[in-house]
């Protein structure tokens, strides 16, 4: 998911830091104080998990868990992963600093659309529907961060249709992981912290 | 008893995040750190030929993909796909910085440029061949069948220069390739990794820095 530095053109790259610049101010001001720490947990899991890869036939993909980020902090997702994806570009040369905005655009927006998606399946009562709809937004977060690093490699010259595929095939697997892990994240802190998952919520709610 | 709850509620917390941080550590000592999503680019020069290898920062190679060669001026002078190794390998047609681009499709690209001075002798070395069609390797190989004393006459400082320089570039090549793997990085320290995570619990203390100061403000 970390596009390299010198890929994009500019256009592309100008247009990601735009929606990415006003991504982040959403999620400043909609997150609250007392949720800092939650992001910074989220920003660092994020931060971690890419270096967790899963080896899949010529190339190798890593986890990207945005799906239980946006579930877990909606709009503050924004911040939370351009702060990730700045130190991994830095530390770890992981994409290009000028991509960051698109880079960030391609992780952050999956998770704000699967929030709204699945955030009032996931809270319901009944485990099923959670379970399934936990499974759903780890899947669909992934595949929808894949179709978008399609759409802009589609400005550099390469046929949309060819690279989503391509894109989309590679992360199969990792859509597979992260459901499953979504899953049982959802399950795990409606047992222990079910207030992690209402605490979330209300910040929209109050929108 | 608002306040005992309260600490209940952050040891729980605490204990989550502590078990997470420890399966993540776990995880990360057992997966022997093959990190991906990053690939590297190296080149170095032998013979006639500039050697390209490339490969993920997991160690994995880079086959087949695309390579492309540009001038400082940014023309394109050749490209070609990578074998199965990840390797490449062509002739420089000029001796000034060869900018070399490496497309494993994805979003994934890096660049690697041999400098001009690294190229001085190579293309020399071509022009040489291509111009007096005095290759050492032929002359020597022509003159194996003649006799020994022959050669001992004929020999010239010239010859013995270019073939000290080629045994020389044999020798070398193991170590050639050991420091152009060494320049690219294929794996993070665990110092970078906790430097990263430091990091943010550090944004996160300044932010909650802030919230106090207001806090105590109003």
């Amino acid at each position: 998911m970390h596009i390299s530095e010198g890929v994009l053109s500019a256009p592309v790259l100008l247009t990601g830091a735009a929606i990415m610049m006003a991504g982040c101010a959403v999620g400043l001001k909609k997150m609250n104080y007392d949720r800092i720490p939650q992001v910074a947990i989220l920003s660092a899991t994020f931060f971690v998990a890419s270096l967790i890869h899963v080896p899949i036939g010529p190339s190798s993909v890593h986890l990207i868990l945005n799906g239980i980020i946006g579930l877990l902090l909606g709009w503050a997702a924004f911040p939370a992963i351009l702060v990730a994806l700045t130190l991994q570009s830095i530390l770890f040369q992981f994409g290009g600093i000028t991509a960051i905005g698109v880079n960030t655009v391609n992780v952050a927006m999956p998770a704000i659309i699967c929030f709204y998606m699945f955030n009032y399946a996931v809270r319901r009562e009944n485990t099923f529907i959670s379970l399934g709809a936990a499974f759903v937004c780890g899947f669909l977060a992934v595949f929808l961060t894949s179709i978008m690093v399609g759409i802009s490699l589609v400005f550099t010259g390469e046929a949309f249709v060819e690279v989503s595929k391509l894109v989309v095939i590679a992360h199969f697997p990792v859509m597979i992981i992260e459901g499953i892990m979504t899953a049982f994240c959802v399950v795990f802190l409606k047992k222990v912290k079910p207030e992690i998952l209402g605490v979330a919520h209300v910040p929209v709610k109050s929108m | 008893m608002c306040r005992l709850n309260l600490c209940k509620e952050y040891i729980r917390l605490l204990k989550v995040i502590v078990f997470f941080l420890l399966t993540v550590l776990y995880l990360s000592i057992t997966v022997p750190w093959a990190l991906a999503h990053n690939v590297l680019l190296t080149a170095y020069v032998e013979g006639n030929s500039v050697f390209v290898e490339s490969g993920f920062s997991d160690g994995t190679s880079c086959k087949n993909a695309g390579i492309e060669v540009f001038d400082p001026s940014g023309k394109k002078l050749l490209e070609g796909k990578t074998n199965e190794q990840g390797e490449f390998s062509f002739k420089p047609s000029q001796k000034t910085d060869l900018k070399i681009v490496l497309d494993a499709g994805m979003g994934h690209r890096d660049e690697y440029t041999v400098p001009a001075n690294e190229l001085q002798d190579i293309v020399i070395g071509n022009q040489a061949t291509g111009t007096k069609d005095a290759m050492p390797a032929s002359t020597t190989e022509s003159r194996k069948p003649t006799g020994i004393a022959e050669t001992v006459a004929q020999i010239d400082p010239k010859e013995i220069e270019s073939i000290v320089d080629r045994v020389i570039q044999k020798r070398l090549r193991p170590l050639t390739q050991l420091i152009a793997k060494s320049q690219c990085k294929t794996k993070f320290s665990p110092t970078e990794i906790f430097g990263g995570i430091g990091y943010i619990l550090g944004l996160m203390g300044i932010a909650m820095y802030f919230r106090y100061r207001k806090g105590g403000k109003s």
